[in-house]
């Protein structure tokens, strides 16, 4: 084994995120009392700082290139950094909606910057991962920090239900995880994705190996709350601090797919699939089907906004995944169209619960979509940021979430044989159901009455994340070439 | 495209115009509640303004001077790319969509239109709109409107032109239900939006269509492949012609401008649509949004021109709509709803024009009309203002003394739209007219002649009822104390109302001396300006008799409608109608049928109704009650309760039931993995012989199965040579997945394989008759 | 002795390590005790491992080894933040069965 210190560049966004996750432990015992603005502008600066070293890398390799690293444990390349971008942005936007939440709510703990940013190094890791232990360590990582934050607010007894739950069935999967990687490592020999493959395809136990690859699948579909493994999603997000709940909806879940991405699409997937269709593509198939369905029809009955969007979300894995067997099944376009994908969505959920924390207050939560209405006429500002980022989850026109459905369901169009068509067909029916939920609320917001005034939590970082957020996605929709260009 | 030149800030002055009020909007519903009043409408008229002042430099600058430059069709135009906006696909069948602008004639036209009368409207509605308490949203509202209707125009493609198209949709939307405290406006607003829905359907059905067989959604594109399409595409056997698709295509892009220009059957939105504030009905629902479809259906002549189906459906619902929407307009008692009927009607006139290729015709219809019927939508808000709000014609008279330029711009437009020279009705409807008489499209026959006649009827329609609203607003005496107080309207009410009947006095001498007789490219001024845009633009109209007979049929029919209106109401509803109508008398039933619009029906009753009323009984019964309400509405509903209780039963909240639902999953992942996905063999020629490939199908099921092959026929598995044949042991059996063997070993009834899958599960059985391409293998087949 | 030893395979192992774990999914699912509940994962991680384990043995791949050790670190780890979210539960319920978890549902 050798050390090569020329690596350590290459995995500059983790060191910076660990590194200012680390110093932030230290920094709270320095800002005591109720002001912790100082904290949130470290954990800002330091996934600033991440985004800024990602850019960097990124614009240093050549767009194609790939560079094992760590012997073979982490890869280096123009999608890995891609993607430890977006995981800052994301770590500095729900940041930047913490504390007002935490000001309204009672929990200012200041382990939460912390954790955060060590969550978010988990994340990077999986972006970069090249090697299944590095893959487990990122997203246990990852998913410890998240299980912390879900259950900070201590005296909440639905914040506890909510990470008690989240925690026995996220642990439960990572023994799912576990026992695959092991059965892969076994009949692969090797836990090295680069030649897993290979391996794979000459190996003397396939039956080991596929019941490996479908525990995998099985994992991190818990991750990606894919059907039937998504119940625990709406209780969490639902009882998770809003911020929090952005955290797991858009970073959570990116950094599955991501490493899915990696790990089914890269290294699993193209031309030859080791045992067929049936290895991993066709099983996922019929959950991404499944969860674009069942998310969407159990959005429309929701009353509470956040638990609406919780379920949105499973829809919208569901149509990550559908780009996931675009991937596996030799679609040239995949990639690209899903970290187009990752980030139209991620900008717009977390935009939509900067809206959801920053109507709330501390008298008045206001999560039922009645609680919104009239919204429009008092504060349109607001109601238009929420207007935008439910038109982009509605995948309506000119919005980022219009073009990332549309380029995921193109890459699915693009695999042989119309394989894929009829999950394309209900991805689309999906989709305009989905409209009717949507835009449910943005009814309440612009064509009802207020029935009581609205004490929204005021706060300036809060709120540029809420004047930012609808930013990107109008520019992802008017300047979708650049945004597509990232994922090659 | 790189062209720098037209810039301001970097950005082409051509967006610019559309800019203009975009930012407008934007600064009005972001930060509007925080401004004042006045700032709130000074941002809003400046920014409409500016993009007047913007566009008016643009076509009387730069593209008056390529026009006058220009040989030849196309050319002039001022395109500007943005950036590409959408490109996905393979190279050789790329889908590219530019964001891009295209100003021409044509949309040089429509943007002085909008941005000119839209500055007015927005004028007039600092006055109307003064006591409103949302007024930075509706500002911004109308802002957003003007900015959308621009992109509209200016689009240089389909999908953009797009953009703007579900802009003024949603802005007209927002715009009919404003008021939206009161349930019927919101309704109407909501119909607007739904029936719009349907046409846009189909617009972008035949967008799609067309992108499917011209591969571009440029207009400039589409105009080329169109113009080749004509001559060569049509001569290919095996190629469903261009000019069929151009029809399917044209038929579904009509549909759309139906449901946006209100035509039949499609026009049931914009009478109710009346609900919003009268300048909103003036600008958006008579000037500009509801002439979109006009615009489009002129902006693909080209294409239109290729289908003379497509071109007779357009004529033939242009002319029904007309003649209908002028019948409907006798009846009503409600200012606007008189105006909202005659808005439809001048449409169809318009669509008349286009289907009989008469395209110049139909934009300068567009445009006249843009300054009659804004000017009488604000002579109408000014009525009401004066009213008090109320729009009852039977409860006014007498105005004349109270509102004296009102009433005397509103005489303007009463003229010119009864078609009276020299106003610009007068022009503009005998071109038409005179397009309809001398249509000559293939195949026509004298239906040009037939639709002169209906249009005529129409044009006399039009007269009699916009003069029986005059009588009764302004002349006799006042019927009700509002009638008796009304004042006239603060000066940004009037003004707008005086430049508009300014406009509508000489606008109509665009197409003076109107005749092609003289001998001059540019005597029509509209025509040769048009024709770089539009397909045809300046083929001759009738220059013989025939012309100055229509044009006195044209004039007749205007002082006659008049003439009807005055004598039955010029004193206000006299007594002498009433007794005609009283009952008992002659004309009672006519005259009652006609107010209540039943008239129509009755005969509809009796000759086309009744045979149909038992199967609309039936439909309604079976498809709308069993089908539709049963099975469909009720099947959803008990699917999604259904679905609704298995989620509660679900998601209990219950950790462990979740724990069980994933468990339960992932057996069932496994299980489809593991189960056989359709074994069988494949078999294919080499030199050898014949190579069979087992092929036991993917995932567990395939890996370590074993098998057993059956070549000749005898219906028991092959043992290898040299095994005892008692053996049953399974070394003694051909348990190769790929075997090598002769063709002549194999047995024509058809080779067997087992296939045994690992774990004990049972074999499968396969079984194929082998058959062979080349004809010497069949040879050696066959001698065997 | 040594006979006994070297008749075990490494099947033998697998076939343990597939049946702990099987017994730790049948104990996620039927304790109602969430620190029970806790411990059945704790098994099934380290049925995991010992597969992880097993299979280094086989391939003589020594980097087997080292996942097995961070495994057991990193559950280490997961246990602890387990522990911590059981403990704060309790203070507010005084209970922790899970069934009785059910304020967040539908």
């Amino acid at each position: 084994m050798t050390f090569v210190t020329t690596d350590m560049a290459y995995i500059a966004p983790l060191l910076i995120l660990t590194v200012t996750g680390m110093l932030l432990v230290i920094a709270e015992s320095f800002f005591r009392g109720r002001d912790r603005a100082g904290l949130m502008g470290l954990a800002v600066a330091g996934s600033v700082a991440s985004f800024v070293a990602s850019v960097v890398l990124y614009r240093q390799l050549e767009p194609g290139s790939s560079k094992l690293i760590f012997d073979g444990m982490l890869v280096a390349d123009r999608f890995g950094f891609a993607l430890t971008g977006l995981f800052s942005v994301i770590t500095a936007l729900v940041a930047m909606s913490t504390p007002a939440h935490q000001r309204e709510h009672g929990w200012e703990n200041g382990e939460y910057y912390a954790i955060l940013l060590l969550s978010a190094a988990g994340m990077t890791m999986l972006a970069q991962a090249a090697h299944l232990v590095a893959i487990f360590i990122g997203v246990e990582t990852m998913s410890i920090g998240v299980y912390v934050m879900t259950a900070l607010r201590r005296r909440s007894r639905r914040g506890n239900e909510a990470a008690l739950k989240y925690f026995l069935m996220g642990a439960f999967a990572t023994g799912f995880l576990l026992y695959g990687m092991a059965l892969v490592y076994g009949a692969a020999g090797t836990a090295e994705l680069a030649q897993m493959k290979t391996k794979l395809l000459a190996t003397a136990n396939p039956e080991i190996a596929i019941a490996g690859i479908l525990l995998m699948v099985i994992a991190f579909g818990f991750k990606l709350a894919a059907v039937p493994f998504h119940m625990w999603a709406p209780d969490a997000y639902e009882g998770a601090p809003t911020p929090v709940t952005a955290f797991m909806a858009a970073g959570v879940k990116a950094a599955a797919v991501a490493a899915m991405i990696r790990l089914f699409g890269q290294y699993l997937g193209g031309d030859v699939l080791p045992f067929g269709a049936v290895g991993w593509a066709s099983p996922m198939v019929i959950i991404a089907g499944l969860t674009i369905t069942v998310g969407n029809i159990a959005a429309v009955r929701q009353n509470n906004v956040k638990r609406m969007l919780a379920y949105s979300s499973i829809s919208h894995g569901g149509v990550m995944l559908v780009g996931l067997a675009a991937m596996g099944l030799g679609s040239s376009t995949g990639q690209s169209s899903l970290v187009y994908y990752l980030i139209a969505y991620s900008i717009t959920t977390i935009a939509s619960f900067a809206v959801v924390s920053w109507v709330g207050s501390r008298d008045r939560e206001r999560l039922l979509v009645d609680d919104w209405a009239g919204l429009g006429q008092k504060h349109p500002a607001a109601a238009l940021a929420m207007t935008v980022a439910l038109l982009s989850l509605g995948g309506l026109p000119p919005t980022a979430g219009f073009f990332g459905k549309f380029y995921v369901f193109k890459s699915a169009m693009d695999v042989a044989d119309n394989q894929l068509i009829w999950l394309v067909a209900i991805g689309v029916v999906n989709s305009a159901i989905s409209i009717y939920y949507y835009l449910r609320l943005v009814t309440a917001m612009y064509f009802r009455e207020p029935t009581e005034p609205f004490t929204p939590s005021r706060s300036a970082p809060l709120e540029v994340v809420m004047v930012l957020c609808p930013i990107i996605i109008l520019a992802m929709g008017l300047l979708p070439g650049f945004w597509l260009g990232l994922g090659n | 495209m790189t062209d720098t030149s037209l810039q301001f800030a970097g950005i082409p002055l051509v967006a610019w115009v559309a800019a203009l009020p975009l930012l407008g909007a934007f600064i009005n519903l972001l930060f509007g509640r925080a401004m004042s009043r006045s700032m709130v409408h000074v941002v809003a008229v400046a920014s409409v303004a500016a993009a007047f002042g913007v566009a008016a430099y643009l076509v009387f600058g730069p593209l008056l001077t390529q026009f006058r430059a220009h040989e030849g069709e196309g050319g002039v135009e001022i395109s500007r790319t943005l950036w590409t906006w959408i490109e996905v696909g393979p190279a050789d069948s790329v889908f590219k969509v530019d964001l891009a602008f295209r100003l021409d004639t044509l949309s040089g036209v429509m943007v002085l239109i909008i941005t000119g009368v839209g500055t007015l409207i927005h004028l007039y509605s600092t006055g109307y709109m003064s006591e409103e308490p949302r007024y930075a949203a509706y500002f911004g509202y109308l802002n957003l409107f003007t900015g959308a209707m621009l992109i509209l125009v200016l689009g240089a493609n389909l999908p953009v032109m797009f953009i703007g198209w579900e802009g003024v949709g949603l802005c007209s939307f927002l715009l009919i239900g404003f008021w939206f405290e009161n349930e019927s406006y919101a309704t109407a607003g909501r119909k607007a939006f739904v029936v719009n829905r349907i046409g846009d359907f189909a617009f972008l059905l035949g967008m799609f269509l067309l992108w499917w067989v011209t591969k571009s959604l440029d207009f400039n594109d589409i105009r080329e492949v169109a113009q080749q399409g004509s001559s060569q595409l049509t001569s290919d056997p095996h190629f469903m012609g261009f000019d069929r698709w151009a029809t399917i295509i044209c038929v579904l892009l009509f549909i759309g401008a139906c449901g946006k220009s209100a035509q039949v059957p499609l026009y049931v939105w914009l009478p109710d649509a009346m609900a919003g504030p009268t300048p909103v009905s003036a600008l958006i629902h008579a000037a500009t949004m509801v002439t979109a479809g006009v615009y489009m259906v002129c902006r693909l002549s080209f294409l239109f021109s290729l289908s003379t189906t497509a071109m007779l459906i357009v004529a033939t619902v242009g002319t029904i709509t007309a003649l209908a929407a002028a019948f409907m307009a006798f009846a009503q008692t409600d200012l606007k709803k008189v105006l909202a009927y005659s808005t439809v009607s001048q449409l169809g006139f318009m669509f008349v024009a286009a289907g009989t290729g008469n395209w110049v015709a139909a934009i300068f219809h567009l445009g006249t009309h843009a300054f009659f019927k804004a000017g009488l939508f604000l002579g109408a808000g000014s009525v009401m203002h004066g009213m008090n709000g109320s729009g009852d014609i039977t409860r006014m008279g007498g105005l004349r003394k109270h509102m004296k330029t009102t009433r005397a711009t509103f005489l303007i437009y009463c003229l010119a739209i009864a078609g009276i020279f020299p106003f610009a009705g007068f022009f503009s409807k005998d071109e038409i007219l005179g397009g309809a008489w001398a249509a000559h499209l293939e195949g026509w026959g004298a239906y040009g002649k037939v639709l002169f006649v209906a249009l005529s009827l129409a044009a006399l329609g039009t007269a009699f009822y916009m003069w029986r609203l005059y009588f009764l607003v302004f002349s006799g005496e006042e019927r009700s104390e509002d009638a008796k107080h009304a004042h006239e309207s603060p000066w940004t009410m009037t003004v707008p109302l005086v430049v508009l009947a300014a406009l509508t006095a000489v606008a109509g001498f665009l197409a003076f001396p109107h005749l092609h007789s003289l001998d001059s490219k540019y005597l029509h001024l509209l025509s040769g300006w048009l024709e770089p845009a539009v397909d045809g633009a300046t083929e001759a109209h009738n220059a013989d008799g025939t012309t100055y007979l229509l044009l006195a049929i044209a004039l007749g029919i205007g002082a006659l409608g008049i003439g009807i209106a005055y004598s039955l109401y010029g004193r206000g509803p006299s007594a002498k109608v009433a007794g005609w109508t009283a009952e008992g008398e002659p004309l009672h039933e006519a005259y009652e049928a006609s107010k209540n619009k039943l008239w129509v029906d009755e005969i509809y009753e009796v000759i086309f109704l009744k045979p149909f009323r038992f199967l609309a009984r039936f439909l309604f019964e079976f498809v709308d009650r069993f089908v539709i309400d049963t099975i469909l509405v009720g099947g959803w509903a008990f699917l999604v309760g259904l679905f609704s209780r298995l989620m509660r039963w679900v998601q209990n909240g219950q950790v462990q039931r979740y724990i069980v639902g994933m468990v339960v999953g992932a057996a069932a992942i496994f299980f489809f993995v593991s189960r056989g996905h359709s074994p069988t063999f494949s078999y294919k020629e080499v030199p050898a012989g014949v190579e069979l490939r087992a092929e036991p199908g993917e995932g567990l099921a395939g890996v370590g199965a074993t098998y057993q092959w059956d070549l000749d026929g005898d219906g028991q598995p092959d043992r290898k040579p040299g095994a005892k044949p008692d053996a049953t042991d399974a070394a003694a059996f051909v348990s190769d997945p790929v075997l090598t063997v002769k063709a002549g070993d194999l047995a024509a009834s058809g080779v067997t394989l087992w296939i045994k899958p690992p774990g004990g599960k049972k074999a499968v059985s396969v079984t194929r008759a082998i058959q062979f391409d080349s004809p010497e293998r069949a040879a050696a087949e066959g001698g065997k | 002795m040594n006979d006994l030893l070297t008749h075990i395979g490494y099947g033998h192992f697998l076939v343990l390590a597939a049946v702990l774990f099987v017994m730790g999914v049948a104990g996620v699912l039927m304790r109602r005790n969430a620190l029970i509940i806790m411990m059945s994962i704790e098994l099934m991680l380290n049925a995991a491992n010992l597969t992880v384990l097993t299979f280094a043995r086989m391939h003589g791949d020594v980097s087997g080894h080292t996942f097995a050790l961070i495994v057991i670190a990193v559950a280490a780890a997961e246990v602890a933040v387990g522990l911590a979210i059981v403990v704060a539960l309790f203070r507010g319920r005084r209970h922790v069965d899970v069934d009785r978890l059910n304020t967040l549902k539908h």
